[in-house]
């Protein structure tokens, strides 16, 4: 990977498309052929998907492997780093979840950039509904 | 990371502009339900069409979205409903104000933009007592030929509305 | 004291006979003396007494002296007689008025006591006890029979009053009865006016279901056509949706390829692109892949959208088919069971004509039958009248009876007769 781009996967989730980094991503998968226990989150901070069509399989900050169910993978997207965006402070501020970290600007539309593990560590049963809420500059 | 303030032509300057006396400085004033607002005019450095907005997952009501401006993703805050008031209508001809504030960098919506009002500092007040809704986050409260201003302090701003979205 | 009159009368009987000679002479004129007061004794009068002291002649002195003693036993005789009766009548006169007493007072207790005694009115007394002594008896029976007449006419009125209102109750009874057998006779007239429409509608219907019959008959063949055709088109259905699932289950298998062929080719280009650079060419050959899954499911998309646009197709058809079918089935079984319907009616109306003229012929006997019951209603309607009229007239006449009794009660009351 270059450092004038980033690869990023487009997905869908319900109504709204975003954006994660390849490098967080295991494999792309069939929901339906995952076991059904923890490891596969149908619902997250993105929303719930509308039907499990597809499933990314995300390496976990522990080592697992965890699948998230999407309605779409739509694609993979070269992103310039001059198009990736930070999270603006008062929304960093204000949203529950640190899974959005940024934006990516393809075709000057601003696409949510999310950093996976993040969310699904925020999912994880225990921590419940209330992920820890980030200060903007966090990490 | 701050930005360089970007001043749009016109825009006075923090001391002495033309039509301002020396005891007077220059604000920015917005009109929401019936109310006037205003923030100190150097903070504020544009004034926009709100463009296409993309909403947050799970965002609290007076966070309508980002959108992108001059290559730049601000976010929205809706004044009227940090207030509890009903959202302010967002339509094409909608005005934001991009009002900056150390690290606090926000496209404030409001019903309406009153544009440049001068008041008297010496007619400054500090905002009343019961901190209850608006006034937590008012600076001071100001007079012209008009009416009352209110100041609004954007730190503040931003602090009301994070305690407001641990709530939401 | 001798009567001068006699005297008197001697004199002038002497001075008529005054030239007679007298030697003879005081003879005769003491017989005069004597004559005379016989002739006085004659004629009832026997106060006079003759002076015997004139009479010289010895014979003629007791003769007058005999006269004399005559004369006085006859006038004591005569005053005894005359007390006697005068008593007697005395006696009759009290004893009628005690009897008119005792009959005004009513008092027949009592015996009858007489002011005066005399032997003559012992009879008198006995007989007139005889009479009190029967009217004591006739008053006791009287009073004995005023009695049971009272308590008889009493009853007579009780029965009468109860048989008066009874016969009333039955009088409305058979009223009533009456006027439902006048219904009865207006609705049996009515049954046999309809009986006669019945026969005549009878004899339309028949014509009219001969005819019905033929058409009903071609009706049941066009249903059965309809159903054949229904059945045709059924089976001609269910071919078609054999072929279309036949070919959804294709078409799945293609899709379930292109959906592994396009995971196959995601997960290619992930690896492409974690590579970076050096994945560039695998990733391009990788969203070929991808763009080929792409076309196949997007035509794979639109065969299953034309498949579904088929199946419901089919369905439409079907459930119209079903439709026609059960339609078919409910006209034919409407086309046999009128059919059924038209042979009962067709019999059922022979029968009708038929039973309409027995209707007809009963009615009428019902009629007659209805007007003679009507006719024997009246006349118990008219006993019952009369039955009533009479138990008034009973109750009347028991009425006046006891008021007849009570009075003559009240009349033998007054006779006191214990």
């Amino acid at each position: 990977m270059s450092d004038a781009t980033s690869e990023v996967l487009l997905f869908q989730v319900g109504a709204r498309v975003y954006a994660t980094e390849v490098r967080h991503v295991r494999r792309i998968g069939n929901p339906s052929a995952a076991k059904a226990d923890d490891r596969l989150v149908a619902g997250s901070a993105l929303g719930d998907p509308f039907s499990p069509d597809r499933g990314i399989v995300v390496r976990c900050d522990d080592g697992t492997e965890r699948t998230l169910v999407v309605d779409q993978v739509i694609g993979f997207r070269s992103v310039p780093r001059d198009h990736v965006r930070p999270l603006p402070p008062l929304a960093a501020h204000c949203l529950p979840s640190s899974a959005v970290v940024g934006f990516a600007l393809l075709d000057d539309l601003p696409t949510l950039l999310v950093d996976l593990p993040t969310l699904l560590r925020e999912q994880r049963p225990g921590s419940a509904a209330g992920p820890e809420r980030k200060e903007p500059n966090d990490a | 990371m701050p930005e360089p303030q970007k001043r749009e032509p016109g825009t006075p300057g923090a001391a002495g502009a033309e039509g301002a006396g020396p005891s007077e400085a220059w604000y920015f004033g917005l009109r929401l339900m019936g109310a006037r607002y205003a923030f100190e005019a150097p903070l504020v450095t544009e004034v926009v069409r709100l463009g296409p907005l993309t909403r947050l997952p799970a965002a609290p009501n007076f966070l309508p979205g980002v959108f992108t401006h001059r290559g730049e993703v601000l976010a929205v805050l809706d004044l009227s409903q940090l207030m509890g008031l009903q959202p302010v209508p967002i339509r094409p001809s909608t005005r934001a104000a991009i009002v900056h504030s150390g690290p606090w960098k926000v496209a404030v919506i409001a019903d309406a933009v009153e544009g440049l009002v001068a008041l008297d500092r010496r007619q400054l007040e500090p905002p009343p007592a019961e901190g209850v809704g608006v006034a937590e986050f008012l600076s001071a409260v100001g007079r012209d030929g008009k009416g009352s201003l209110a100041v609004l302090d954007l730190p503040r701003l931003v602090e009301a509305a994070r305690a407001r979205s641990v709530n939401a | 004291m001798p009567d001068d009159t006699l005297s008197q009368k001697a004199k002038a009987g002497k001075a008529r006979k005054g030239a007679a000679p007298r030697k003879n002479g005081a003879l005769g004129g003491e017989v005069a003396l004597i004559t005379t007061a016989l002739d006085e004794f004659a004629k009832g009068q026997y106060r006079g007494r003759i002076d015997v002291a004139r009479i010289k002649d010895p014979g003629l002195k007791a003769i007058a002296a005999g006269i004399n003693r005559s004369a006085a036993h006859a006038e004591s005789r005569m005053g005894e007689t005359t007390s006697r009766i005068q008593a007697v009548s005395q006696g009759v006169d009290e004893a009628i008025e005690a009897m008119v007493k005792l009959v005004v007072q009513g008092d027949l207790t009592g015996t009858l006591r007489l002011g005066v005694s005399d032997a003559a009115l012992t009879p008198l007394i006995s007989g007139v006890g005889q009479v009190m002594e029967t009217l004591k008896r006739f008053v006791t029976e009287i009073r004995e029979a005023a009695l049971q007449l009272s308590t008889s006419a009493a009853e007579v009125l009780a029965a009468a009053t109860q048989n008066e209102s009874s016969t009333s109750q039955q009088a409305s009874a058979i009223h009533e009865t009456t006027a439902t057998m006048e219904e009865l006779k207006g609705a049996s007239h009515q049954i046999a006016e309809n009986a006669q429409m019945v026969a005549s509608i009878a004899e339309q219907t028949l014509s009219a279901t001969r005819q019905g019959e033929g058409s009903i008959k071609a009706f049941i063949d066009s249903m059965e056509k309809v159903r054949k055709n229904a059945v045709e088109v059924d089976d001609a259905i269910s071919k078609l949706s054999r072929r279309v699932e036949r070919i959804g289950t294709v078409v799945e298998v293609i899709d379930e390829i292109a959906d592994r062929s396009d995971l196959l080719a995601l997960n290619a280009a992930l690896e492409g692109a974690k590579a970076g650079e050096a994945g560039r060419g695998f990733s391009i050959v990788a969203a070929e892949m991808r763009r080929l899954a792409e076309n196949v499911l997007e035509s794979t998309k639109e065969i299953k959208n034309l498949i579904t646009e088929i199946r419901e197709a089919t369905h439409a058809a079907k459930e119209a088919s079903d439709g026609n079918k059960r339609m078919a089935g409910e006209g034919e079984k409407l086309g046999g069971a009128a059919i059924t319907s038209v042979n009962g009616i067709l019999s059922g109306t022979q029968e009708t004509s038929d039973a309409a003229r027995v209707i007809h012929l009963a009615t009428q006997q019902q009629r007659t039958a209805t007007e003679q019951v009507v006719q024997s209603m009246a006349e118990i309607e008219e006993v019952t009248r009369q039955a009533q009229a009479g138990s008034r007239q009973a109750t009347g006449a028991a009425s006046e009876l006891t008021n007849l009794a009570e009075r003559l009660a009240d009349l033998v009351k007054r006779f006191k007769v214990d």
